[in-house]
Protein backbone atom coordinates (compact mmCIF):
# COMPACT_ATOMS: atom_id res chain seq x y z
CA UNK A 1 0.00 0.00 0.00
CA UNK A 2 0.66 3.50 -0.49
CA UNK A 3 2.02 4.58 3.10
CA UNK A 4 4.84 1.79 2.78
CA UNK A 5 6.69 3.68 -0.43
CA UNK A 6 9.35 6.68 -0.09
CA UNK A 7 8.10 9.92 -1.40
CA UNK A 8 9.42 13.70 -2.03
CA UNK A 9 11.55 14.34 0.83
CA UNK A 10 11.03 10.48 2.09
CA UNK A 11 14.19 10.84 4.28
CA UNK A 12 12.49 12.88 6.55
CA UNK A 13 8.77 13.16 5.80
CA UNK A 14 6.88 9.84 5.96
CA UNK A 15 3.72 10.81 5.15
CA UNK A 16 1.38 13.86 4.98
CA UNK A 17 -2.52 13.93 5.24
CA UNK A 18 -5.16 16.76 4.45
CA UNK A 19 -8.37 15.98 6.70
CA UNK A 20 -11.59 17.96 6.26
CA UNK A 21 -14.39 18.09 9.02
CA UNK A 22 -18.06 18.60 7.51
CA UNK A 23 -21.42 17.90 9.11
CA UNK A 24 -25.28 18.25 7.06
CA UNK A 25 -27.49 20.52 8.60
CA UNK A 26 -30.76 19.52 9.51
CA UNK A 27 -29.08 16.52 11.92
CA UNK A 28 -27.26 17.17 15.44
CA UNK A 29 -24.20 16.15 15.58
CA UNK A 30 -23.13 12.10 16.39
CA UNK A 31 -22.84 11.87 19.96
CA UNK A 32 -26.08 13.79 20.37
CA UNK A 33 -27.96 11.92 17.80
CA UNK A 34 -30.27 8.82 19.16
CA UNK A 35 -29.73 5.16 18.14
CA UNK A 36 -32.79 5.55 14.94
CA UNK A 37 -31.30 9.15 13.49
CA UNK A 38 -27.62 7.71 13.56
CA UNK A 39 -28.93 5.23 11.42
CA UNK A 40 -31.05 7.50 9.11
CA UNK A 41 -27.86 9.78 8.65
CA UNK A 42 -25.79 6.89 8.22
CA UNK A 43 -27.40 5.80 5.07
CA UNK A 44 -27.81 9.43 4.12
CA UNK A 45 -24.26 9.79 4.70
CA UNK A 46 -23.34 6.71 2.66
CA UNK A 47 -25.34 7.57 -0.16
CA UNK A 48 -23.52 10.83 -1.14
CA UNK A 49 -20.11 9.76 0.07
CA UNK A 50 -20.09 6.94 -2.05
CA UNK A 51 -20.45 9.17 -5.47
CA UNK A 52 -16.87 9.14 -5.36
CA UNK A 53 -15.30 6.81 -7.82
CA UNK A 54 -13.74 3.45 -6.63
CA UNK A 55 -15.12 3.50 -3.58
CA UNK A 56 -15.73 0.80 -0.87
CA UNK A 57 -18.52 1.15 2.23
CA UNK A 58 -17.67 -0.84 5.64
CA UNK A 59 -19.84 -0.80 8.72
CA UNK A 60 -17.50 -0.27 11.57
CA UNK A 61 -20.14 -2.25 14.21
CA UNK A 62 -19.55 -5.40 11.37
CA UNK A 63 -15.79 -5.37 12.62
CA UNK A 64 -14.24 -7.01 15.40
CA UNK A 65 -12.22 -4.70 17.93
CA UNK A 66 -8.74 -5.81 16.52
CA UNK A 67 -9.41 -4.96 13.44
CA UNK A 68 -10.18 -1.61 13.65
CA UNK A 69 -7.36 -0.71 16.12
CA UNK A 70 -5.39 -2.10 13.05
CA UNK A 71 -7.23 0.24 10.87
CA UNK A 72 -6.25 2.98 13.15
CA UNK A 73 -2.40 1.70 13.25
CA UNK A 74 -2.35 3.07 9.86
CA UNK A 75 -4.48 6.36 10.07
CA UNK A 76 -7.08 5.20 8.16
CA UNK A 77 -9.66 5.59 11.45
CA UNK A 78 -9.08 7.54 14.42
CA UNK A 79 -9.31 5.77 18.05
CA UNK A 80 -12.79 7.26 18.79
CA UNK A 81 -13.88 5.00 15.68
CA UNK A 82 -12.89 1.58 17.33
CA UNK A 83 -15.35 2.15 19.87
CA UNK A 84 -19.48 0.78 19.72
CA UNK A 85 -20.92 3.73 21.25
CA UNK A 86 -22.16 5.41 17.86
CA UNK A 87 -23.33 3.29 14.39
CA UNK A 88 -20.30 4.23 12.71
CA UNK A 89 -18.76 3.70 8.53
CA UNK A 90 -15.70 4.35 6.72
CA UNK A 91 -15.88 4.92 2.73
CA UNK A 92 -12.41 3.73 1.64
CA UNK A 93 -10.83 4.13 -1.80
CA UNK A 94 -9.03 0.96 -3.40
CA UNK A 95 -5.78 2.58 -2.90
CA UNK A 96 -6.51 3.60 0.33
CA UNK A 97 -5.31 7.06 0.26
CA UNK A 98 -8.33 8.78 0.63
CA UNK A 99 -10.47 7.29 4.27
CA UNK A 100 -13.98 9.14 4.88
CA UNK A 101 -15.21 8.57 8.42
CA UNK A 102 -19.05 8.71 8.58
CA UNK A 103 -20.20 9.14 12.51
CA UNK A 104 -17.29 9.86 13.88
CA UNK A 105 -17.24 13.64 15.89
CA UNK A 106 -18.61 15.60 13.18
CA UNK A 107 -20.65 13.66 10.69
CA UNK A 108 -18.46 13.44 8.02
CA UNK A 109 -14.47 13.30 8.10
CA UNK A 110 -12.48 13.81 5.00
CA UNK A 111 -9.18 12.48 4.87
CA UNK A 112 -6.58 12.48 1.74
CA UNK A 113 -3.03 10.91 2.50
CA UNK A 114 0.00 10.80 0.57
CA UNK A 115 3.46 9.50 1.65
CA UNK A 116 6.17 11.90 1.72
CA UNK A 117 6.05 15.72 1.68
CA UNK A 118 2.69 16.49 -0.30
CA UNK A 119 0.65 18.88 1.33
CA UNK A 120 -1.03 20.59 -1.81
CA UNK A 121 -1.71 17.47 -3.43
CA UNK A 122 -3.79 16.00 -0.30
CA UNK A 123 -5.76 19.49 -0.15
CA UNK A 124 -7.04 19.13 -3.78
CA UNK A 125 -7.56 15.59 -3.35
CA UNK A 126 -9.93 16.62 -0.26
CA UNK A 127 -11.09 19.13 -1.85
CA UNK A 128 -12.23 17.02 -4.93
CA UNK A 129 -13.95 14.67 -2.66
CA UNK A 130 -15.58 17.51 -0.67
CA UNK A 131 -17.32 18.75 -4.30
CA UNK A 132 -18.58 15.42 -4.84
CA UNK A 133 -20.22 14.94 -1.20
CA UNK A 134 -21.83 18.28 -1.41
CA UNK A 135 -23.08 17.77 -5.30
CA UNK A 136 -25.87 15.84 -3.09
CA UNK A 137 -25.83 16.81 0.57
CA UNK A 138 -26.58 19.93 2.55
CA UNK A 139 -23.95 21.61 4.59
CA UNK A 140 -24.10 23.21 8.04
CA UNK A 141 -22.53 26.55 7.09
CA UNK A 142 -22.58 29.60 8.54
CA UNK A 143 -21.12 33.46 6.60
CA UNK A 144 -18.95 33.83 9.49
CA UNK A 145 -17.92 30.66 11.02
CA UNK A 146 -17.67 28.78 7.89
CA UNK A 147 -17.86 24.71 8.31
CA UNK A 148 -20.05 24.18 11.08
CA UNK A 149 -17.99 21.54 13.36
CA UNK A 150 -18.74 19.56 16.57
CA UNK A 151 -15.45 20.86 18.30
CA UNK A 152 -15.21 24.79 18.00
CA UNK A 153 -11.38 24.00 17.12
CA UNK A 154 -11.98 22.93 13.58
CA UNK A 155 -14.86 25.63 13.08
CA UNK A 156 -14.12 27.77 9.83
CA UNK A 157 -12.27 25.52 7.07
CA UNK A 158 -12.35 22.63 9.13
CA UNK A 159 -9.15 21.64 7.39
CA UNK A 160 -6.16 19.67 9.58
CA UNK A 161 -2.80 19.46 7.41
CA UNK A 162 -0.18 17.24 8.84
CA UNK A 163 3.24 15.82 8.34
CA UNK A 164 4.50 12.46 9.64
CA UNK A 165 7.64 13.76 9.76
CA UNK A 166 11.35 11.71 11.77
CA UNK A 167 13.08 14.10 13.33
CA UNK A 168 16.17 12.27 15.39
CA UNK A 169 18.69 15.37 15.12
CA UNK A 170 15.84 17.41 16.60
CA UNK A 171 15.05 14.95 19.35
CA UNK A 172 19.03 13.81 19.92
CA UNK A 173 20.22 17.24 20.16
CA UNK A 174 17.46 18.46 22.60
CA UNK A 175 15.52 21.25 20.32
CA UNK A 176 12.46 19.36 19.75
CA UNK A 177 10.62 20.79 22.63
CA UNK A 178 12.21 24.64 21.39
CA UNK A 179 11.00 23.72 17.99
CA UNK A 180 7.16 22.82 19.36
CA UNK A 181 6.79 25.92 21.57
CA UNK A 182 8.45 28.25 18.63
CA UNK A 183 5.81 26.44 16.38
CA UNK A 184 2.70 26.76 18.79
CA UNK A 185 3.13 30.66 18.24
CA UNK A 186 2.16 30.40 14.61
CA UNK A 187 -0.43 27.97 15.90
CA UNK A 188 1.40 25.10 14.30
CA UNK A 189 1.56 21.92 16.77
CA UNK A 190 4.06 19.47 17.20
CA UNK A 191 4.13 16.55 18.72
CA UNK A 192 5.01 12.86 18.90
CA UNK A 193 3.09 10.26 17.55
CA UNK A 194 3.98 7.03 19.16
CA UNK A 195 4.56 6.75 22.89
CA UNK A 196 3.45 5.97 26.75
CA UNK A 197 2.65 8.80 29.23
CA UNK A 198 4.59 11.79 28.64
CA UNK A 199 7.68 9.48 27.01
CA UNK A 200 7.73 9.51 23.22
CA UNK A 201 9.64 7.40 21.41
CA UNK A 202 10.69 5.95 17.34
CA UNK A 203 11.34 10.12 17.09
CA UNK A 204 8.37 10.45 14.98
CA UNK A 205 6.43 13.07 15.77
CA UNK A 206 2.91 15.09 13.83
CA UNK A 207 3.26 18.82 12.50
CA UNK A 208 -0.18 20.06 11.86
CA UNK A 209 -1.92 23.57 11.58
CA UNK A 210 -4.11 24.37 14.43
CA UNK A 211 -5.82 27.69 12.83
CA UNK A 212 -9.14 27.10 10.34
CA UNK A 213 -10.48 30.14 11.32
CA UNK A 214 -10.17 33.73 9.37
CA UNK A 215 -7.83 31.82 6.84
CA UNK A 216 -7.99 29.91 3.84
CA UNK A 217 -7.30 26.08 2.51
CA UNK A 218 -4.64 27.90 0.25
CA UNK A 219 -3.17 29.68 2.84
CA UNK A 220 -3.06 27.41 5.46
CA UNK A 221 -1.44 24.75 3.13
CA UNK A 222 1.16 27.59 1.67
CA UNK A 223 2.28 28.24 5.73
CA UNK A 224 2.59 24.25 6.77
CA UNK A 225 4.61 23.89 3.36
CA UNK A 226 6.96 26.77 4.49
CA UNK A 227 7.17 25.66 8.06
CA UNK A 228 7.83 21.82 7.11
CA UNK A 229 10.23 22.65 4.35
CA UNK A 230 12.74 24.85 6.80
CA UNK A 231 12.43 21.83 9.67
CA UNK A 232 13.34 19.79 6.90
CA UNK A 233 16.46 21.77 6.25
CA UNK A 234 17.24 22.00 9.76
CA UNK A 235 16.53 18.72 10.34
CA UNK A 236 19.36 17.49 7.82
CA UNK A 237 21.79 19.43 9.19
CA UNK A 238 21.12 18.98 12.82
CA UNK A 239 21.74 15.07 11.64
CA UNK A 240 25.12 15.98 9.78
CA UNK A 241 26.05 17.89 13.12
CA UNK A 242 25.38 14.87 15.34
CA UNK A 243 27.45 12.63 13.03
CA UNK A 244 30.91 15.15 12.26
CA UNK A 245 30.42 16.08 16.81
CA UNK A 246 30.71 11.88 17.20
CA UNK A 247 31.25 10.24 14.43
CA UNK A 248 32.11 6.56 15.68
CA UNK A 249 29.85 6.73 18.65
CA UNK A 250 26.80 7.31 15.67
CA UNK A 251 28.31 4.79 13.50
CA UNK A 252 28.63 2.19 16.72
CA UNK A 253 24.97 3.57 18.00
CA UNK A 254 23.28 2.77 14.53
CA UNK A 255 25.02 -0.13 13.46
CA UNK A 256 24.16 -1.50 17.01
CA UNK A 257 20.72 -0.80 16.68
CA UNK A 258 20.82 -2.71 12.90
CA UNK A 259 22.04 -5.54 14.35
CA UNK A 260 19.30 -5.98 17.14
CA UNK A 261 17.15 -5.92 14.74
CA UNK A 262 18.59 -8.39 12.49
CA UNK A 263 19.31 -10.87 15.56
CA UNK A 264 16.64 -10.42 18.40
CA UNK A 265 14.21 -13.41 19.32
CA UNK A 266 11.86 -10.91 21.27
CA UNK A 267 10.89 -7.41 20.22
CA UNK A 268 7.82 -5.26 21.82
CA UNK A 269 7.05 -2.75 19.89
CA UNK A 270 8.47 0.59 21.78
CA UNK A 271 11.74 -1.26 21.14
CA UNK A 272 11.70 -2.07 17.05
CA UNK A 273 10.44 1.77 16.86
CA UNK A 274 13.37 3.38 18.43
CA UNK A 275 15.53 0.65 16.64
CA UNK A 276 13.85 1.60 13.27
CA UNK A 277 14.56 5.23 13.78
CA UNK A 278 18.35 4.84 14.61
CA UNK A 279 18.28 2.81 11.77
CA UNK A 280 16.64 5.31 9.70
CA UNK A 281 19.21 8.23 10.58
CA UNK A 282 22.17 5.24 9.79
CA UNK A 283 20.71 4.94 5.98
CA UNK A 284 20.29 9.22 5.89
CA UNK A 285 24.26 8.87 6.74
CA UNK A 286 25.36 6.61 4.96
CA UNK A 287 26.46 4.52 7.33
CA UNK A 288 23.41 1.09 6.60
CA UNK A 289 23.76 1.09 3.05
CA UNK A 290 22.47 -2.59 2.90
CA UNK A 291 18.65 -1.55 3.33
CA UNK A 292 15.98 1.68 2.42
CA UNK A 293 13.73 3.54 3.78
CA UNK A 294 10.96 1.63 1.88
CA UNK A 295 12.10 -1.46 3.84
CA UNK A 296 11.95 0.24 7.10
CA UNK A 297 8.50 1.67 6.69
CA UNK A 298 6.80 -1.84 5.58
CA UNK A 299 8.61 -2.91 8.69
CA UNK A 300 7.33 -0.13 10.41
CA UNK A 301 3.63 -0.94 9.80
CA UNK A 302 3.99 -4.05 9.87
CA UNK A 303 5.00 -4.60 13.71
CA UNK A 304 2.25 -2.47 14.95
CA UNK A 305 0.06 -4.83 17.49
CA UNK A 306 -2.88 -5.04 16.28
CA UNK A 307 -1.43 -4.77 12.51
CA UNK A 308 0.59 -8.32 13.87
CA UNK A 309 -2.74 -9.56 15.33
CA UNK A 310 -4.47 -9.48 12.16
CA UNK A 311 -2.04 -10.72 9.88
CA UNK A 312 -1.21 -13.94 12.10
CA UNK A 313 -4.12 -14.03 14.00
CA UNK A 314 -2.15 -13.95 17.57
CA UNK A 315 -3.89 -12.24 20.60
CA UNK A 316 -1.36 -12.89 23.06
CA UNK A 317 1.09 -9.75 23.61
CA UNK A 318 4.49 -12.49 24.47
CA UNK A 319 3.64 -14.34 21.28
CA UNK A 320 3.15 -10.95 19.92
CA UNK A 321 6.82 -10.13 20.64
CA UNK A 322 7.97 -13.17 19.58
CA UNK A 323 6.22 -12.99 15.99
CA UNK A 324 7.40 -9.53 15.87
CA UNK A 325 11.12 -10.41 16.15
CA UNK A 326 10.45 -12.82 13.24
CA UNK A 327 8.57 -10.67 11.05
CA UNK A 328 11.39 -7.91 11.48
CA UNK A 329 14.19 -10.77 10.51
CA UNK A 330 12.68 -12.10 7.89
CA UNK A 331 12.01 -8.83 5.84
CA UNK A 332 15.78 -7.50 6.87
CA UNK A 333 17.41 -10.42 5.11
CA UNK B 1 -6.26 25.88 43.38
CA UNK B 2 -8.33 23.17 41.15
CA UNK B 3 -7.12 21.13 38.12
CA UNK B 4 -8.43 22.95 35.37
CA UNK B 5 -9.74 19.83 33.60
CA UNK B 6 -10.90 17.15 36.00
CA UNK B 7 -11.82 19.75 38.51
CA UNK B 8 -11.06 17.02 41.32
CA UNK B 9 -7.18 17.11 41.76
CA UNK B 10 -4.81 19.54 43.24
CA UNK B 11 -3.22 21.56 40.07
CA UNK B 12 0.68 21.38 40.23
CA UNK B 13 1.36 21.89 36.57
CA UNK B 14 1.36 25.21 34.62
CA UNK B 15 0.57 24.97 30.56
CA UNK B 16 0.56 27.96 28.09
CA UNK B 17 -0.59 27.79 25.16
CA UNK B 18 -0.04 30.66 22.46
CA UNK B 19 -1.73 30.78 19.42
CA UNK B 20 -1.89 34.04 17.21
CA UNK B 21 0.52 35.81 19.56
CA UNK B 22 -2.52 35.34 22.31
CA UNK B 23 -1.43 33.58 25.10
CA UNK B 24 -3.90 30.67 27.06
CA UNK B 25 -2.78 29.55 30.66
CA UNK B 26 -3.91 26.17 32.34
CA UNK B 27 -3.37 24.59 35.46
CA UNK B 28 -3.24 21.14 35.90
CA UNK B 29 -2.70 17.90 38.05
CA UNK B 30 -0.35 15.39 37.50
CA UNK B 31 -2.28 12.84 35.80
CA UNK B 32 -4.12 15.72 33.20
CA UNK B 33 -1.03 16.76 32.68
CA UNK B 34 0.67 13.31 31.99
CA UNK B 35 -2.42 12.71 29.81
CA UNK B 36 -1.65 15.34 27.86
CA UNK B 37 1.69 14.11 26.62
CA UNK B 38 0.16 10.75 26.50
CA UNK B 39 0.46 9.35 22.67
CA UNK B 40 -0.21 5.78 21.46
CA UNK B 41 -0.92 6.27 18.19
CA UNK B 42 -1.99 9.95 17.97
CA UNK B 43 -4.60 11.30 15.89
CA UNK B 44 -5.52 15.00 15.29
CA UNK B 45 -8.67 14.42 17.16
CA UNK B 46 -6.42 14.50 20.28
CA UNK B 47 -5.53 17.98 20.26
CA UNK B 48 -9.44 18.94 20.68
CA UNK B 49 -9.94 16.21 23.04
CA UNK B 50 -7.80 17.41 25.35
CA UNK B 51 -8.06 21.35 24.65
CA UNK B 52 -11.68 21.00 23.66
CA UNK B 53 -12.18 19.74 27.12
CA UNK B 54 -12.29 22.75 29.50
CA UNK B 55 -12.64 25.20 26.52
CA UNK B 56 -15.39 26.50 28.53
CA UNK B 57 -13.01 27.27 31.91
CA UNK B 58 -11.21 30.04 29.97
CA UNK B 59 -14.52 32.06 29.01
CA UNK B 60 -15.16 32.71 32.40
CA UNK B 61 -18.91 31.69 32.20
CA UNK B 62 -20.83 31.90 35.49
CA UNK B 63 -23.12 29.36 36.42
CA UNK B 64 -26.49 31.92 35.51
CA UNK B 65 -25.53 32.35 32.05
CA UNK B 66 -24.47 28.49 31.76
CA UNK B 67 -27.77 27.51 31.85
CA UNK B 68 -28.65 28.90 28.13
CA UNK B 69 -30.24 26.00 25.86
CA UNK B 70 -29.63 25.45 22.71
CA UNK B 71 -33.17 25.43 20.70
CA UNK B 72 -31.43 22.81 18.08
CA UNK B 73 -30.95 19.62 20.29
CA UNK B 74 -31.19 21.19 23.77
CA UNK B 75 -27.94 20.78 24.88
CA UNK B 76 -27.07 23.22 27.77
CA UNK B 77 -24.16 25.38 27.84
CA UNK B 78 -23.02 23.79 30.78
CA UNK B 79 -23.01 20.40 29.26
CA UNK B 80 -20.64 22.33 26.23
CA UNK B 81 -18.17 23.66 29.17
CA UNK B 82 -17.94 20.43 30.62
CA UNK B 83 -16.90 18.40 27.49
CA UNK B 84 -16.11 21.37 24.49
CA UNK B 85 -18.48 19.62 22.20
CA UNK B 86 -21.57 21.30 20.36
CA UNK B 87 -24.89 19.08 20.08
CA UNK B 88 -25.42 20.71 16.76
CA UNK B 89 -25.12 23.91 14.22
CA UNK B 90 -27.88 25.57 15.77
CA UNK B 91 -25.66 25.84 18.95
CA UNK B 92 -23.35 28.22 17.15
CA UNK B 93 -26.09 30.23 16.92
CA UNK B 94 -27.73 29.80 20.27
CA UNK B 95 -24.33 30.28 21.69
CA UNK B 96 -23.09 32.93 19.77
CA UNK B 97 -22.29 35.43 23.00
CA UNK B 98 -20.55 32.72 24.89
CA UNK B 99 -18.49 30.97 22.06
CA UNK B 100 -17.15 34.44 20.33
CA UNK B 101 -14.36 34.58 23.25
CA UNK B 102 -13.14 31.05 23.16
CA UNK B 103 -13.38 31.04 19.36
CA UNK B 104 -10.83 34.15 19.14
CA UNK B 105 -8.65 32.55 21.45
CA UNK B 106 -8.15 29.01 19.26
CA UNK B 107 -8.09 30.63 16.01
CA UNK B 108 -7.32 34.64 16.58
CA UNK B 109 -9.58 36.05 14.10
CA UNK B 110 -12.74 35.32 14.23
CA UNK B 111 -14.53 35.29 10.45
CA UNK B 112 -14.56 32.34 8.04
CA UNK B 113 -12.14 32.95 4.43
CA UNK B 114 -12.22 29.59 3.34
CA UNK B 115 -14.16 27.73 0.95
CA UNK B 116 -18.12 28.09 0.34
CA UNK B 117 -19.87 24.87 -0.27
CA UNK B 118 -22.09 25.40 -3.64
CA UNK B 119 -25.30 24.43 -2.18
CA UNK B 120 -25.52 25.46 1.10
CA UNK B 121 -24.19 28.65 0.25
CA UNK B 122 -25.99 30.07 -1.86
CA UNK B 123 -27.80 32.29 0.42
CA UNK B 124 -24.30 33.65 1.40
CA UNK B 125 -24.23 37.59 0.74
CA UNK B 126 -21.76 38.88 -2.22
CA UNK B 127 -19.91 40.92 0.55
CA UNK B 128 -18.37 36.96 1.76
CA UNK B 129 -17.38 35.97 -1.77
CA UNK B 130 -15.82 39.43 -3.01
CA UNK B 131 -13.68 39.07 0.34
CA UNK B 132 -13.03 35.51 -0.34
CA UNK B 133 -12.21 35.94 -3.75
CA UNK B 134 -10.14 39.20 -2.59
CA UNK B 135 -7.92 36.62 -0.62
CA UNK B 136 -7.47 34.18 -3.62
CA UNK B 137 -6.51 37.87 -5.19
CA UNK B 138 -3.50 38.21 -2.52
CA UNK B 139 -2.41 34.91 -2.72
CA UNK B 140 -2.36 34.71 -6.27
CA UNK B 141 -0.33 37.66 -6.60
CA UNK B 142 1.85 36.88 -3.98
CA UNK B 143 2.46 33.60 -5.93
CA UNK B 144 2.86 35.83 -9.26
CA UNK B 145 0.28 33.44 -11.09
CA UNK B 146 -0.72 36.53 -12.99
CA UNK B 147 -3.64 34.95 -15.30
CA UNK B 148 -5.10 33.68 -12.07
CA UNK B 149 -5.18 37.21 -10.78
CA UNK B 150 -6.82 39.06 -13.66
CA UNK B 151 -9.70 36.38 -13.72
CA UNK B 152 -10.13 36.86 -10.12
CA UNK B 153 -10.50 40.63 -10.62
CA UNK B 154 -12.82 39.99 -12.93
CA UNK B 155 -14.93 37.83 -10.67
CA UNK B 156 -14.89 40.71 -7.96
CA UNK B 157 -15.95 43.47 -10.69
CA UNK B 158 -18.44 41.48 -11.53
CA UNK B 159 -20.04 40.70 -7.97
CA UNK B 160 -19.64 43.99 -6.79
CA UNK B 161 -21.28 45.22 -10.20
CA UNK B 162 -24.15 42.86 -9.48
CA UNK B 163 -24.47 43.93 -5.67
CA UNK B 164 -25.20 47.70 -6.44
CA UNK B 165 -28.80 46.46 -8.43
ZN1 LIG C 1 -6.81 16.95 36.62
ZN1 LIG D 1 -27.64 22.47 19.48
Amino acid sequence: MWYKNFGNMGEIILSTRARLARNISGFPFPQRADKATQETLLNTLKDGVLKIPNTTFFDLSKMSKTEKTALCERHLISPVMTDDKIMRGLVLSNDERLSIMLLEEDHIRIQAMHEGLAISECLKSAMEADDIIESTLDYAFSENLGYLTCCPTNVGTGLRLSVMAHLPGFTMSGRIEGLARSLSKMGIAVRGLFGEGSQSFGNIYQISNQITLGISEEESAQKLTEIVTEIISQEKSLQQKIYSADKFRIEDTVLRAFGTLKYSKIMTTKEALSLLSQVRLGINLGIIKETDHKKINDIMYSIFPSALSVAYNIENPADRDLKRAEVIQEKLR
Amino acid sequence: MKCQRCNEREANTHIQKIVNGKKTEYFLCDKCAAEAGEFKVVFDTDFDEFFGGFLGKPMGLTPKTSSAMCTGCGMTLSEFMKNGRLGCSRCYEDFKGALLKPLRQIHGEASHKGKIPKRSGEKISTQTKIKKLQAELDTAVLNQEFEKAAELRDKIKELSKGGEK
